[in-house]
């Protein structure tokens, strides 16, 4: 008896997590589903992008810190810029420091003349369709390098709000797999269904090897 | 709301939903990986094959060129970036697969190829499927059938996960017991996802 009651309880609160975390994650999984389109189509009218660019100068006093890290900190709080940083640069030939800030609707490239106590800053603000592209790239990591590492703390707080999409996409297929093994009638469809995305998953994954 | 409908779109969320749940599953865990940058190292360079002599035609497109290369030594694959080496003269260009990277330099005095190629494993495969065909190279992409119809595939996943979200949100509507708490995760993510973008974008 112990086991059905506790077989009825996981079926009922399996099917109520489907429901909530299928609903918590709508538009986050709307926005990666339109913003994943749009990567993969970059070249559709429809997801044209563009920047628009804009340049000013400010005094700065010289930016303190031990590492460039921190001078480039020093100097992106006296400019009032924050975001990801996702280069710095010691140019050779003047005294200066330059630092490329990254968010995902702009790109601030700061070029401090450190001797002359002179910062031009240039922003280049993108378009709609390339701010919802940077929002799914907008992770603070290379594919390719380990050593980048996020630096900015509204990068990290996107980086775990997108490990729990994945988490909750996770949940959401196991759950819906388990919900459709309940349902007699629909075990042949639902059989098709999932055995042509498996199929689908196996070609690309591990068959194109031979192909 | 007629009940005919509601079955339609029911089980129609419970099949497309089965359909793009391996690829679901796929994307999910390709992103866990690439944004904790979880991959082994990269394995060895391993030769396929050297001194290979083959036909190039340098009056072609760097694509159809090297094509024509990978067809001569038996090769298949999505071309990437082409180089032309200037000393010594070389054509240098990566084929890419999930699976594997295969690199194949053409020494251009001698018309000699060499190609060695690396195993990505299964955890950069799954990445390399994640970003491709992507907003990188698109005038050279999808020059391989196959990432052509890889291309096509995510993009039906993506439709069909919109249909998939739009659909569960409808089905929810009818079950009247899960209303009021259904309302209450509805809001509250859509608040965090509000706050979040704003902050990041603004």
């Amino acid at each position: 008896m112990l086991p059905s009651v506790i077989g009825d309880w996981l079926r009922r609160w399996n099917r109520k997590l489907h429901i909530y975390v299928g609903l918590y994650f709508v538009l986050f999984t709307a926005l990666f589903a339109i913003s994943g389109l749009a990567l993969n189509r970059s070249t559709w009218a429809v997801f044209a992008g563009g920047a628009a660019k804009s340049e000013l100068e400010r005094e700065i006093d010289s930016p303190s810190g031990e590492t460039q890290l921190a001078r480039a900190r020093d100097l992106m709080s006296q400019l009032g810029v924050s975001g990801e940083i996702h280069q710095i640069e010691v140019p050779k030939d003047v005294d200066g420091l330059n630092v490329w800030v990254l968010r995902p609707n702009r790109l601030v490239i700061i070029r401090a003349r450190l001797g002359e106590r002179i910062a031009s800053v240039e922003i280049q603000r993108r378009a709609a369709w390339d701010a919802i592209r940077g929002l799914h790239e907008f992770t603070g990591q290379s594919r390719f390098d380990p050593s980048v590492r996020r630096d900015w703390w509204l990068t990290t707080v996107w980086a775990i709000a997108i490990d729990a999409l994945s988490l909750g996409a996770i949940f959401l297929v196991a759950s819906g797999i388990w919900m459709w093994l309940q349902l007699r009638q629909k075990r042949i469809g639902g059989s098709i269904a999932l055995a042509g995305g498996c199929l689908v998953l196996f070609v690309f994954l591990v068959a194109l090897k031979w192909l | 709301m007629s009940k005919r409908l509601y079955r339609w779109i029911r089980d129609l969320h419970l099949y497309v939903g089965l359909t793009i749940s391996p690829l679901v599953a796929l994307y999910a865990i390709s992103t866990l990986l690439m944004v904790h940058h979880w991959f082994p190292p990269e394995g060895d360079r391993l030769p396929v094959y050297a001194d290979v002599p083959v036909v190039v035609d340098l009056t072609d497109e760097p694509v159809p060129m090297a094509r024509s290369v990978l067809r001569q030594t038996g090769l298949t694959g999505e071309i990437g970036s082409v180089w032309f080496e200037q000393d010594p003269k070389r054509i240098r260009f990566q084929v890419l697969k999930p699976t594997e990277t295969t690199t194949v330099v053409i020494d251009q005095a001698t018309n000699l190829a060499s190609a060695e190629h690396q195993q990505m494993g299964v955890r950069r495969a799954t990445s390399f499927l994640h970003v491709m065909p992507g907003p990188h190279l698109v005038k050279i992409r999808r020059n391989w059938v196959w990432v052509r119809i890889w291309g096509w595939t995510a993009d039906a996943a993506a439709y069909l996960l919109l249909f998939a979200a739009a659909s569960g949100v409808y089905v929810w509507l009818y079950a009247k017991a899960e209303r009021r708490a259904g309302i209450a995760f509805l809001a509250v993510g859509a608040a965090v996802f509000v706050v979040l973008v704003a902050s990041l974008v603004l």
